[in-house]
C-alpha cells in the first residue's frame, strides 16, 4: 500500500473514474485485495458500500448521530489500515460489523465510566428500578400522522438505548439490520445459542418498555 | 409440539417466514402462544420500523482527511513508538524495570558513602578508645615489642593469636595475615562499640595475627555485637584451633528490632 501524503491523493467520493465503474461488480474481498494493492478507488467503493449500514448500525447502538458518523469514520481508517493484515476467512460485512460493534462498546462502557448527567438518564432503567417514562404515549388524538410516526419511533429509539450492550447489539443486528444468527454470532464472535438467548432476553425488555405502542 | 417448541420457532423466525405446520397448528388451539406470536411479530415490526439513518454528505471527505492524517502522524512517529503504542503492556513492564533499577542503583550510590564516612570515624576513633594491645607479656614479666610473628624470640611457646572479623559474603585472602604480619609492627586491636550500627556497616574485615603469651589475658576487639568474631590461635607448632565467639546482644537491640542471634544468653539476664 502506499504512502499517502495529502487529503487529495484520495480521490474516492468526488469524480468516478472509469477503473470504479468496473470494481462495482467486485466482491468486497477484491475490493479489500485492490485496497491492499494501493487501489484508493477500491476503498472508495468499499466506503461508498458500507457508510450507511455502518454509520445506521452505530446509531442504533448509541444513540448519538454525531459520535456514530464520527465512530463510522474510525471503522473505515481501522479497515484501512488493517488491510494489509485482513484475513478472507469470514464475509468482509462480519469483519466491518465487528469493528463497529467494537467501537460502539467501547463508546458505551466509556459513557458508563464517565458517569455523565443525562437529562434523561433520570428516566432510564437502572439496576433493580424500573424506569419512568420519559415521553410517555399522548392519550389524546394525534392529528398529524406523521407526528405519531416521528413520537413512535423515537420511543422505541430511546427504548433500544436503555438496554444493555449486550442485549442490545444482537437485537439491532436482527432487528434492524436484519443479519441471520449464524453471522450475528461471527459479528460479536459468540456462540450462535447465545445470541438467541440475547435476543430473546432483549425483546422481553423492550416489550415491557414498548407496551404503550404495541 | 408443546409451548416451548413453539415460542423458540417464534422467536427465531426470519422476517417475513413462516411458521411450520406444526407451530400453526399449536397456535389455533393455544391462545397463549397466539398472543405471544402477535406480540413479537408487533414488537419486530415496531423495532424494524426505525429504517435507516444515511451518512453525511461531507462523510467521504471527512474520511480523507482522516485518513491523511492517520497516516501523516504515522509515518511521524517512531517505530519505537509504535510499537509501545501497539503493546502498552511491554511499555509499562520496561518503565517498571527501569524504575526499580534505578532504586536500586540510588540505594548502592547512597549507601558507599555512608560506609566510606564511617571507615574514616572509625579510623580517627581508633587512637582515642581503643583497647589496644601493644605489648606481648613475656613468661618473665617483662614487656617487650610486639613485632611480626616471625621475630619474636620466645623461650616458650608462645601463641598467635589471629582475630578475624567474619562478615557474610566476605572472602578473606589467606595472604592478607601475613602481609598485615610483615607490615604491622606494633599491630593495633580496637573494639568499636558498634552495636548500635547495623551490620552492613560494619568496617571491612581484617586481620591482624598477635603474639601473646599462654595464660595472659587478651583483650579482643568487638567491632560489632552483630556478627560472630572467630579466633584462631596457633602454637606455632602446626597445632591449630578456630574458636568463634557467639554474638552479644544487649535489650537496646531487641528494641530496635534487629534480628540477632540470642543462642548462649540466658533468658533471664533483663
Amino acid at each position: 500500500m502506499s504512502t499517502l501524503t495529502s487529503v487529495d491523493e484520495l480521490r474516492f467520493g468526488t469524480a468516478v473514474p472509469q477503473a470504479v465503474v468496473a470494481e462495482e461488480s467486485l466482491t468486497d474481498h477484491a475490493l479489500l485485495e485492490a485496497t491492499r494493492a494501493g487501489d484508493e478507488t477500491a476503498f472508495a467503493q468499499l466506503v461508498g458500500r458500507y457508510r450507511n449500514q455502518i454509520t445506521s448500525y452505530i446509531y442504533r447502538m448509541t444513540n448519538d448521530y454525531d459520535g456514530a458518523v464520527d465512530m463510522a469514520q474510525e471503522t473505515f481508517v481501522r479497515v484501512y489500515q488493517a488491510a494489509e493484515r485482513y484475513q478472507t476467512t469470514y464475509a468482509f460485512s462480519t469483519y466491518i460489523y465487528r469493528i463497529a460493534t467494537n467501537l460502539a462498546i467501547s463508546e458505551l462502557r466509556k459513557r458508563k465510566r464517565r458517569r455523565l448527567v443525562s437529562l434523561t438518564g433520570f428516566f432510564q432503567e437502572t439496576e433493580g428500578r424500573e424506569a419512568r417514562e420519559f415521553n410517555p404515549p399522548d392519550g389524546g388524538p394525534l392529528q398529524d400522522a406523521v407526528l405519531v410516526d416521528t413520537e413512535r419511533r423515537a420511543a422505541v429509539a430511546r427504548a433500544i438505548s436503555t438496554l444493555p450492550e449486550k442485549y442490545r447489539a444482537p437485537l439491532v443486528l436482527r432487528d434492524v439490520e436484519g443479519k441471520s444468527y449464524d453471522e450475528i454470532a461471527r459479528i460479536l464472535e459468540t456462540s450462535e445459542g447465545t445470541v438467541k438467548s440475547r435476543i430473546s432476553r432483549a425483546r422481553g425488555f423492550l416489550r415491557d418498555k414498548l407496551r404503550a405502542y404495541l | 409440539m408443546n409451548c416451548q417448541t413453539c415460542r423458540v420457532e417464534i422467536e427465531e423466525l426470519e422476517a417475513g417466514g413462516r411458521l411450520s405446520e406444526g407451530a400453526g397448528a399449536h397456535l389455533r388451539v393455544c391462545p397463549e402462544c397466539g398472543s405471544f406470536h402477535d406480540e413479537r411479530q408487533a414488537l419486530r415490526r415496531l423495532v424494524g420500523s426505525l429504517g435507516p439513518v444515511h451518512a453525511p454528505p461531507d462523510f467521504d471527505f471527512r474520511l480523507r482527511a482522516r485518513l491523511a492524517a492517520a497516516r501523516t502522524s504515522a509515518s511521524q512517529r517512531s517505530p519505537w513508538l509504535s510499537f509501545l503504542a501497539s503493546a502498552p503492556a511491554i511499555g509499562i513492564a520496561a518503565a517498571f524495570a527501569l524504575l526499580v533499577a534505578g532504586f536500586v542503583i540510588y540505594r548502592q550510590m547512597k549507601a558507599v558513602p555512608n560506609a566510606r564516612e564511617l571507615a574514616r570515624g572509625a579510623a580517627a576513633e581508633r587512637p582515642e578508645h581503643g583497647n589496644t594491645i601493644q605489648e606481648t607479656e613475656q613468661p618473665g614479666g617483662e614487656v617487650a615489642d610486639a613485632g611480626p610473628v616471625g621475630n619474636v624470640k620466645n623461650e616458650n611457646p608462645s601463641v598467635v593469636v589471629e582475630v578475624k572479623h567474619q562478615r557474610a559474603g566476605v572472602r578473606h585472602n589467606p595472604r592478607r595475615g601475613v602481609t598485615a604480619q610483615a607490615v604491622a609492627k606494633a599491630p593495633t586491636i580496637v573494639s568499636n562499640d558498634s552495636a548500635a550500627l547495623a551490620a552492613r556497616e560494619i568496617l571491612p574485615a581484617w586481620r591482624r595475627p598477635f603474639n601473646a603469651t599462654a595464660n595472659a589475658v587478651v583483650e579482643l576487639p568487638v567491632r560489632s555485637a552483630a556478627q560472630p568474631v572467630r579466633v584462631s590461635l596457633d602454637d606455632m607448632r602446626g597445632a591449630r584451633r578456630t574458636v568463634t565467639l557467639e554474638p552479644v546482644v544487649f535489650g537496646s537491640q531487641d528494641l530496635a528490632g534487629r534480628s540477632l542471634s540470642r543462642g548462649g544468653v540466658p533468658e533471664d539476664i533483663w
